[in-house]
């Protein structure tokens, strides 16, 4: 099983946030895989083998929000943190139940980041 | 109003002239009423004399009459005219002789029969020269009227000779008129000198002057006539038995004479008596006038906006008294009405500027309020966009920081800087975005030490600044959205920061209480701010900052006022700013 595993994607339509987070995270013994917009993520969902989602809420085309809904349709088990640089948190309305852990506010800063992410593993490895 | 048309001079010269125009029209008719009866009078005094004079006349021409018919009746005479033919006697001659003049008279006669042949044989000194006509009738006395003889005036007077009755003859007389001074003298006593004397026949057909006591009468002619009745009052008096009349003239000259002295003498008067008039009326329309005057001074002076000015004789019981006081009331009223008015354009006029300050202060907020809508828009496009980069930069340096192994000291420097500006920059862009962001506070009790001490925690204060807390004891809980308030305070923590980068310095943090309201001053001792910017400074865009684009004053205002607060600052004496928040208090929770 992979739950309980160090691994998230990191999603954003930003070449070089995607890859300095990946960095961080490894830095800290997460493995990461990267995606650069919301389509790529929920195909990456298939696979069924990423449980932990890093997303950006605004992407072109698929928003970081409608892809996540798509993904925890597929995949109830998995959990997700959004980052958001224009609407405030609040502003965004998830539910509970939608799975998503935190919404950080861009520039994120690393300890909320890993504080999260390490909540989030527990919570998916829970499920 | 020129003076020669006042009103001063009008009312005496007008009376001046009613009482000319009554006083000459008085003098006339005094004067012709009194020039009438001077000359009734005179005329019935003279007419009286003239009849006196006529009396002695006709009483010498009785005398002559009966002197006459004394001759006619004498034997001698008689019988010389029964006798025609014979000589005439000594004794007629005699007789006849007795009419010579005892006079100065000079006196021709003849004696007639009844036929009217004159007798012959009479003496020739007693004849008249030339031929005589005998008079008619010849049976009684006749005396003709005067006529004009070479050598002066003479007239005729013939009585009848009878005989046993029957007349025989007639005796005539031819007698030179002569000097009348009884008649002259009478005259004189009567009337006095002036007066002349004149006898005419009745007809008028002959007029002579007897004033001349030395020389014989002289006969008047026309023109004489005229200037003599132009000058004169004539009066005439018929002389009784005779076709003759006696004239007496007397000078207007001297009837009038006092009159003219009198007449002379009430010119005088008049005039002094006008004088008089005029000067008292002039004195009494002065000082009617004057009032007036000084009544028309007081209005202009009113009228020019002096309304204290009230007229000086209002203590006068006269009509004028009354004028002064009734005008006095009225501008009372006036100044009262104008007054009130004033009192009512200052109320207006301080509503009218309230209105007019608030309307400015609307304006200005409504032109704050555009100035954010503007930077709303820029700032959700640029601020949102600015985050990404930042989020990217941060991250770097985060991993920069943990791959370098040793760093030097350099390098740290470059990191920390790299950090702060970031951490700067993500402030910038959160001002931009809280401005372009209208939301409604969250209010609710906020302990206000504890406040403070956690926004003193997010700012970063530079080495060379020494921070001072201190809140009054017993401080209610403020009634605000702790995340605006915080905001504020930050942004006030970190300016004062700023103004101090230079030299040591002081932030000093003071909340106190005060009437219902919480105030928490920030001071530093930088230097302060210029007088003419303290609005200034809390409109959006304006900044004094080299760095900054001057949304931090502007938002801390604006969320003051939403949190029912306000945000002011002054110049604190010793130098220095000092921002003033003031906050509502809420009592215990």
């Amino acid at each position: 099983m992979n739950h309980g595993r160090k691994r998230v994607a990191v999603v954003d339509d930003d070449r070089d946030m995607v890859q300095t987070l990946c960095d961080i995270l490894e830095l800290h013994g997460w493995e990461t895989v990267r995606s650069y917009d919301g389509e790529g993520a929920v195909s990456m969902s298939e696979a069924g083998n990423v449980h932990l989602y890093l997303m950006d809420v605004r992407m072109p085309r698929l928003s970081g929000v409608e892809a996540w809904r798509a993904i925890h349709r597929r995949q109830p088990e998995a959990r997700s943190i959004l980052m958001t640089a224009y609407a405030p948190p609040e502003a965004l309305a998830m539910t509970p139940e939608e799975g998503v852990i935190r919404i950080l506010r861009k520039p994120v800063s690393v300890p909320d980041l890993l504080s999260a992410l390490e909540k989030a593993r527990v919570e998916a490895a829970g499920n | 109003m020129s003076d020669r048309l006042s009103l001063r001079w009008r009312i005496p010269a007008i009376i001046g002239l009613i009482l000319a125009v009554a006083m000459v029209t008085l003098s006339v008719l005094a004067y012709s009423a009194a020039k009438r009866s001077a000359i009734e009078a005179a005329t019935e005094r003279i007419d009286r004399a003239a009849d006196r004079v006529a009396e002695l006349s006709s009483t010498s021409m009785r005398a002559l009459l009966r002197r006459a018919d004394s001759v006619a009746s004498h034997p001698a005479v008689v019988n010389a005219l029964r006798n025609p033919g014979k000589p005439l006697t000594p004794e007629a001659h005699a007789a006849m002789r007795r009419l010579r003049p005892d006079t100065a008279q000079r006196v021709k006669i003849g004696l007639f029969d009844a036929q009217g042949r004159p007798v012959e044989g009479v003496a020739p000194e007693l004849v008249p020269e030339g031929p005589v006509e005998r008079p008619v009738p010849i049976d009684q006395p006749v005396i003709q009227p005067f006529r004009q003889v070479p050598g002066g005036i003479s007239f005729l007077v013939a009585v009848p000779v009878r005989d046993s009755g029957k007349v025989i003859g007639q005796l005539v007389q031819w007698r030179q008129v002569t000097r009348v001074t009884a008649s002259l003298r009478l005259l004189t006593d009567l009337i006095g000198r002036s007066a002349t004397l004149l006898i005419g026949n009745t007809d008028g057909s002959l007029v002579t002057e007897m004033s001349d006591t030395l020389r014989p009468p002289v006969i008047r002619d026309e023109a004489r006539t005229r200037q003599a009745l132009d000058a004169n009052v004539q009066v005439s008096s018929p002389i009784a038995g005779t076709p003759w009349s006696i004239l007496v003239e007397y000078p207007y000259a001297n009837i009038l004479g006092p009159l003219k002295v009198l007449s002379g003498q009430s010119i005088v008067i008049a005039v002094l008596v006008l004088v008089l008039a005029m000067l008292a009326a002039a004195l009494l329309s002065r000082g009617v006038t004057s009032s007036l005057a000084e009544l028309t001074t007081t209005a202009e002076f009113i009228a020019g906006g002096d309304l204290s000015r009230r007229p000086v004789e209002v203590g006068r019981r006269d009509e004028v008294g009354r004028l002064a006081r009734s005008f006095s009331a009225m501008a009372d009223s006036i100044r009262d009405s104008h007054d009130q008015l004033e009192r009512r354009i200052q109320a207006r006029t301080a509503d009218l500027q309230a209105a007019l300050t608030q309307l400015r202060d609307t304006q200005d907020e409504l032109l704050r309020k555009e100035k954010l809508a503007t930077i709303g828009q820029l700032a959700s496009s640029v601020g949102h966009e600015l985050r990404n980069p930042l989020g990217v930069m941060m991250n770097a340096v985060y991993i920069l920081e943990r791959n370098i192994d040793a760093p030097s000291p350099k390098t740290q420097e470059c990191l920390r800087l790299l950090n702060a500006q970031i951490k700067l920059s993500e402030r910038i862009v959160t001002d931009l975005l809280d401005s372009a962001r209208s939301k409604s506070a969250q209010r609710r009790l906020v302990d206000v030490p504890m406040l403070l001490a956690d926004q003193l925690q997010r700012v970063t204060v530079p080495p060379n600044v020494r921070v001072e807390l201190s809140v009054d004891k017993g401080l209610p809980k403020t009634h605000v959205d702790p995340d605006q308030v915080g905001q504020i305070l930050v942004n006030l923590l970190t300016n004062a920061a700023q103004a101090m980068t230079d030299k040591p310095g002081v932030l000093s943090v003071r909340a106190r209480n005060g009437q219902g309201r919480i105030r928490i001053d920030v001071r530093d001792n930088g230097p302060g701010v210029p007088v003419d910017l303290t609005e200034k400074i809390f409109e959006p865009l304006y900044t004094t900052k080299a760095r900054g684009i001057g949304l931090g004053l502007s938002v801390s205002r604006s969320l003051a006022v939403a949190n029912d607060g306000s945000l002011t600052v002054v110049n604190h004496p010793d130098g220095g700013a000092v921002f003033t928040l003031e906050l509502p208090a809420g009592g215990a929770e």
